[in-house]
Parts: C-alpha cells; sequence; structure tokens
C-alpha cells in the first residue's frame, strides 16, 4: 500500500503535472493580494459587521422599522458573557442593572450586531438576551460607542475559508479524486497493479493518502501566504483552524469523489462539478435542514465556533452552528464511509482493459 | 509440481456477448503457445487465468489457485500484457521497483528490478523516463515487470509486437532461458511462427473455443498452404524490397511509400526471418519494425473450422 500512496505522490508532484498544481495553488494567493491591496476586505467588514450583512444574512430578522442605536458604553450591562439591555438604560441614561431588571423590561425587539445596537419598538422580544463572544475585546471608548471591538476579523476569515476549504479543495479534490480510478483505466495501467498481490482496498487507500499528501502540501502554503497577507489576522490560532478545515476537506471531498470514480467511472468528474456546484456551494447556503447534508456546513460551523468568529445569531443557520464535535463526526463518517464503499464496489467489479492498438 | 491449468466448461459472457465459450484444457508446465487470430478470445482467456476476470460459468484452476482476486496466485504469476502503456514519468528502474514491491519483495526490490531490466537487456536505458522510449526498449521494460518476481508462470501477450530483429531475437532467447530454468511460460500471440520459434506446444484458440492443442509440427504443412504476410518498417523501402525479391522466394511483394512500409508475402516465414537482418545489412537499410499480420493464420482457422 505504501508503495501506491508513493507513486500517487509521484503522480501528482512529480515532473509535468506539479506545474499544474503551482499554477492552481497560486491563483489564491494572487487574489488575496488583489483583495488586500485593493482593500475590498476592509469594506466588506464595515459592511458584514454594520448594514449590509444585517440586511442580507439577517433579513427579515431585523425589521425594516428598526432603527440603529448610538449608545454609550456603560450603558450596556455584560452579565457572564451575555449582554442585557434594557428599555430604560437605553432610552434615558446609562447606570448598571441587576440581572433581574434585565430580564423584566427587555420588551423591544433587539439586536446586537458588531458592537452595534438595533432597536425595533413595534416588535415583541423573542429573546432577552444577545450573547457576546467571551473573548471579544471590551472597551468603552471605540470609535462608534458600542464598546464592544472584534478580535477576530470575521470577513477575513470567512474569506479565507470561502476560498480554501470551501473552493479549492473542492475543485482539486474534484479533479483528483474522480480520476483515482479513471486515470489507471484511461492510461491502461490498472492491469500491472490488479495482477499482483494488492488488496484492492489497499489500492484505494494508498491512493486516497497519496492525494491529500500531495494537495495538502502546496494547499497548506497558500493558505500560509494568503494568511500573511492578510496581515496574519487573528493571530496563528486562526490559521490553524484554516487548515484543519482544509484537511477534513481534503479528506471527506476525496473519498466522495473516488466513491463518484467507481460509481460512475465515465461521468464521475461532470456529476462531480454538479455535486459540487449545487450541494457544496449553493445548497450548502441554504437554511432549511439541506444545507445540514453538506460538508462545507460542517467545516464552516468548525471555524465559526473554534474561532468564536462574530455571527449574528439568525445567521448561524445559514454560516454553520454545528459543534466541532459533529464536524469531526461527519467528516469521518464521509470520508471512511466513502472509502470502504469504494473498497466493497472495486473488490467484486471486474475492471477490464482494452488494448485497441 | 501439478497441472498448469485445468478448465472446465470454462465460459465468459460480457452480456450476450461470448468472450470464451465451453473451454475444458489441462495444460502441464512447460512453454506453450496460445495462438489465435484478434479477436479469438486470447486476451478473455488471458484474464481470466490472470484473475482480472470472474467465469461466467466452468472451473479454472491456475497452479492449483482459482485466480478470481487470489493475492495467493497473484504472487505466483507474472503478466506482461498487450498494451504498450506505461506512466511515461517514471523511469525504467523506478517501474519495476515500484510494482516488484507490490509484488512483495520488499527492500531487495530494486537490486531484483535491476537484475530482471538487466536481463531483458535494458540495463542501459533504466534511468531514463519510459516516455522516452522506442517501442523494443518499452516492450522491455513490460517483460521486465513480468519476471521481477521470479513468477512459477509468466504469460506473454504478443510479446514480439513491433520489435526490431535484434529485439525479437533477444526476447526468443529469454523465453527459451527462462523455459529452461522451469519457469512455466504461455505466449499468446496471433502469428504462428513467433509462437513457433518458442516452444512446440500450442493451444489453437478461435471464436472463444480450444481447436486445437498439441504439438506444433501436426499443423504446420497446413500452414504452408497458405502465404503468410509481413510488415517492414524501413527508411529505404523501394531498395530493401529489390533486394529482398532477388534473395528470396516470395509470393508478394508491395510498397506503401507513404507509411514507409513493405508488405511481404512468403510461405516460408522461417527462412525469410532468418535472411532478413543479413539482406537488409547487406543493401544499408535499417529495418525499424517487423509486423505479422494475422491473414494466413485466420485462413488455417476458417480451414480448420470447415473441416471440424
Amino acid at each position: 500500500m505504501f508503495e501506491i500512496y508513493r507513486m500517487q505522490l509521484g503522480q501528482i508532484l512529480g515532473s509535468r503535472m506539479k506545474w499544474l498544481v503551482i499554477i492552481i495553488l497560486s491563483l489564491p494567493v494572487l487574489l488575496t493580494l488583489a483583495v488586500a491591496t485593493g482593500g475590498a476586505l476592509e469594506e466588506l467588514e464595515r459592511e458584514l459587521g454594520r448594514e449590509e450583512f444585517s440586511k442580507s444574512v439577517a433579513a427579515g430578522v431585523i425589521p425594516k422599522t428598526a432603527r440603529r442605536v448610538t449608545w454609550e458604553g456603560e450603558d450596556i450591562l455584560f452579565m457572564g458573557g451575555r449582554l442585557g439591555l434594557t428599555r430604560e438604560g437605553l432610552r434615558y441614561r446609562g447606570r448598571s442593572m441587576s440581572q433581574d431588571e434585565v430580564r423584566v423590561v427587555n420588551d423591544g425587539y433587539l439586536i446586537f450586531l458588531d458592537g452595534q445596537l438595533w432597536i425595533d419598538d413595534t416588535k415583541k422580544p423573542q429573546s432577552e438576551n444577545y450573547r457576546i463572544r467571551s473573548h471579544d475585546r471590551v472597551s468603552p471608548d471605540t470609535p462608534n460607542g458600542s464598546g464592544v471591538t472584534l478580535t477576530v476579523n470575521t470577513a477575513s476569515a470567512l474569506y479565507l475559508f470561502l476560498l480554501y476549504p470551501q473552493a479549492l479543495c473542492l475543485l482539486i479534490s474534484l479533479f483528483y479524486g474522480t480520476s483515482v480510478l479513471g486515470h489507471e483505466l484511461t492510461g491502461k495501467t490498472l492491469t500491472y497493479l490488479f495482477t499482483r498481490p494488492l488488496p484492492r482496498w489497499k489500492f484505494i487507500l494508498g491512493k486516497y493518502l497519496g492525494i491529500i499528501t500531495a494537495l495538502l502540501i502546496p494547499t497548506s502554503l497558500s493558505l500560509l501566504t494568503s494568511w500573511l497577507i492578510l496581515g496574519a489576522l487573528g493571530g496563528f490560532s486562526v490559521f490553524l483552524a484554516l487548515l484543519a478545515a482544509t484537511v477534513g476537506a481534503l479528506m471527506a471531498y476525496n473519498a466522495i469523489f473516488i466513491l463518484f470514480g467507481f460509481l460512475i467511472p465515465r461521468r464521475a468528474m461532470i456529476v462531480a462539478l454538479l455535486y459540487g456546484v449545487v450541494f457544496e456551494m449553493v445548497l450548502s447556503f441554504v437554511p432549511a435542514l439541506v444545507n445540514q447534508f453538506t460538508i462545507t456546513y460542517y467545516l464552516r460551523s468548525f471555524v465559526v465556533k473554534t474561532l468564536d468568529l462574530q455571527i449574528p445569531h439568525e445567521a448561524i443557520r445559514v454560516i454553520g452552528g454545528a459543534s466541532p464535535l459533529a464536524a469531526l463526526i461527519a467528516v469521518s463518517v464521509v470520508s471512511v464511509g466513502g472509502l470502504a464503499i469504494s473498497s466493497l464496489l472495486a473488490a467484486n467489479r471486474e475492471f477490464e482493459i482494452h488494448d485497441q492498438a | 509440481m501439478g497441472a498448469l491449468l485445468e478448465a472446465r466448461s470454462l465460459t465468459k459472457l460480457y452480456g450476450v456477448v461470448i468472450g470464451v465459450n465451453d473451454i475444458t484444457l489441462d495444460l502441464e508446465p512447460g512453454v506453450i503457445g496460445l495462438l489465435g487470430p484478434n479477436g479469438a478470445g486470447k486476451s478473455t482467456f488471458i484474464k481470466l487465468i490472470t484473475g482480472q476476470l470472474r467465469p461466467s460459468e466452468g472451473q479454472l484452476t491456475v497452479l492449483g489457485e482459482r485466480p478470481w482476486a487470489n493475492m495467493r496466485l497473484f504472487k505466483r504469476i507474472g503478466l506482461c500484457p498487450e498494451q504498450d502503456s506505461f506512466y511515461d514519468q517514471l523511469s525504467a528502474l523506478e517501474f519495476v521497483t515500484s510494482l516488484a514491491k507490490i509484488s512483495g519483495l520488499g527492500s531487495g526490490a530494486k537490486e531484483r528490478a535491476e537484475q530482471a531490466l538487466e536481463r531483458v537487456g535494458a540495463t542501459e536505458f533504466m534511468h531514463r523516463p519510459i516516455g522516452t522510449y522506442s517501442k523494443g526498449m518499452r516492450q522491455r521494460t513490460k517483460i521486465a515487470q513480468s519476471i521481477v518476481h521470479d513468477p512459477d508462470l509468466l504469460i506473454l501477450d504478443e510479446p514480439l509486437t513491433g520489435t526490431d530483429p535484434v529485439c525479437r531475437r533477444e526476447i526468443m532467447d529469454l523465453v527459451a532461458s527462462l523455459g529452461e530454468e522451469g519457469t512455466s511460460i504461455l505466449v499468446a500471440s496471433h502469428v504462428l511462427h513467433e509462437v513457433q520459434s518458442m516452444t512446440d506446444e500450442f493451444v489453437l484458440i478461435h471464436g472463444g473455443r480450444i481447436l486445437a492443442s498439441g504439438k506444433v509440427h501436426e499443423i504446420r504443412s497446413l500452414m504452408n498452404e497458405f502465404p503468410h504476410r509481413i510488415t517492414i518498417k524501413c527508411d529505404d523501402t523501394r531498395k530493401l524490397a529489390q533486394a529482398l525479391i532477388s534473395e528470396l522466394p516470395l509470393e508478394g511483394v508491395s510498397i506503401d511509400a507513404e507509411q514507409g512500409e513493405i508488405i511481404v508475402m512468403t510461405r516460408d516465414p522461417g527462412q525469410f526471418y532468418a535472411r532478413l537482418p543479413r539482406i537488409a545489412l547487406q543493401a544499408g537499410i535499417h529495418v525499424r519494425e517487423l509486423t505479422s499480420a494475422d491473414d494466413n493464420l485466420e485462413a488455417v482457422f476458417s480451414y480448420l473450422i470447415s473441416v471440424h
């Protein structure tokens, strides 16, 4: 099995093919460079944190009748990581309230988003408390007076997630994973392997690990470069979380695409492309249970939860609200399941290579 | 050692198409030619023997084992497949070493690969990528990977296709010496002459059935009834054709100048192959490739079927 692993590594990183990998992986770096120099992410961050994000992602949550309230730091009450807000305090003057008062008085419709407070007098409250992340830096003299600045640049972290685990890992896995079998069949080289004492599950596992290793090296370098271009945002833990999501994406996607290759050898790539676009790109953002059947939802959840990104409560269902444990289970089930079914299919299938010479 | 191969009513269907049909055959260890025109079922039969296909009906044992997905058997057989396919970016040494490791040779794999490559005369070019090889070099590499693990049964599928005269000779000598060392060898070919030069034991296959098996002299005279067609690729077709006509008794010669080919019809291919190198050398012509067409074999088979 190790020999198959080694051969697969060589196939991807050896000779001509490595240039393809290098080109593919330098594109996102260029994109990040363009985005960073153009200031697009700061813009996005501003939009995300304030108006655009609230309107688009949390549409319907912040009603049209809502108005933004300018705030003076001490009027917000932090208790056990939660923001409590009273109508009295908001309207009139800053004073600390007891926990009981907060619970009773809060009858407005309130949203706390990126240090800004929205209130809708016409609505009843859906929730008494709005959560502030425990490691958010709280300061009374922030420019907007909200008393809250974010330690993690949410927009940039999400941008890197979309670029690497969600898009790039999907695409390169699609290219290599679906062709594990096809490459050996069209190259007519499978005969050399399948007439040797090599159980087929070892062939699959060797190829799988070979692809992941070969793709992980340049992908993580590319991710590291992009992260550095964005000013090493949020510290090394942000890079590590994104790297973990990248590994998870490569594991799960390659297992799925290898399975596609065995299920439908001739059409694997096109079906995989459809799956990728429809499920992992589009449906993963549809907050109606369906996105919980996509891999990227769990990986996104993992990044959001481990980095404690500032996502409005209402948008969590779109972005991803699963626990890191659920993400781990999802990736494991998909990877092991995909490989196991592929192995079963391979063990019982005749692979015939015709010589058309 | 027991029987090399035992087939009982062995049948392989592809949907409704029959690949091999009701083959019952016993083979003892030795060097055996598997002879049949293209599409006769040779490839299907070989794929059944090497465990790439499962029989639809009937039984097959090779070296006492059922071949399908049988790792025990795979350690003991070597296959030189028909298709001219490789991992072109690898060198012959890397290619054969990798396959030797998969065959379970472990840390000795590289050394064994070097020995196998030396044996097929590939030492000189074994460090270059396979993608840069001539047809003959590729053929040698393909044979090296099939003998690297010292198989008890070696299966060579059309080993002489597209090789030059020197390479042909060397492959034939290799088969002879492996045979003498006790390796059983099954040589599949659509050209009687090729098989005949390596063994006098043969199995004739046609239409998915075994037509005959036994000693080659039994059909030799029959073969001579039908002229043998050989295609020669060389640099000066006109000059070589002239030399051939003046030196050899030929039934017909035609020249395809565009392809750089001469097509020769002869009733005595043995004499033709024996004398061609000298004739070409004297005329100062470089012969690149020799291919035997199977139409005379086809004619023999048609005849055999009609008398069956």
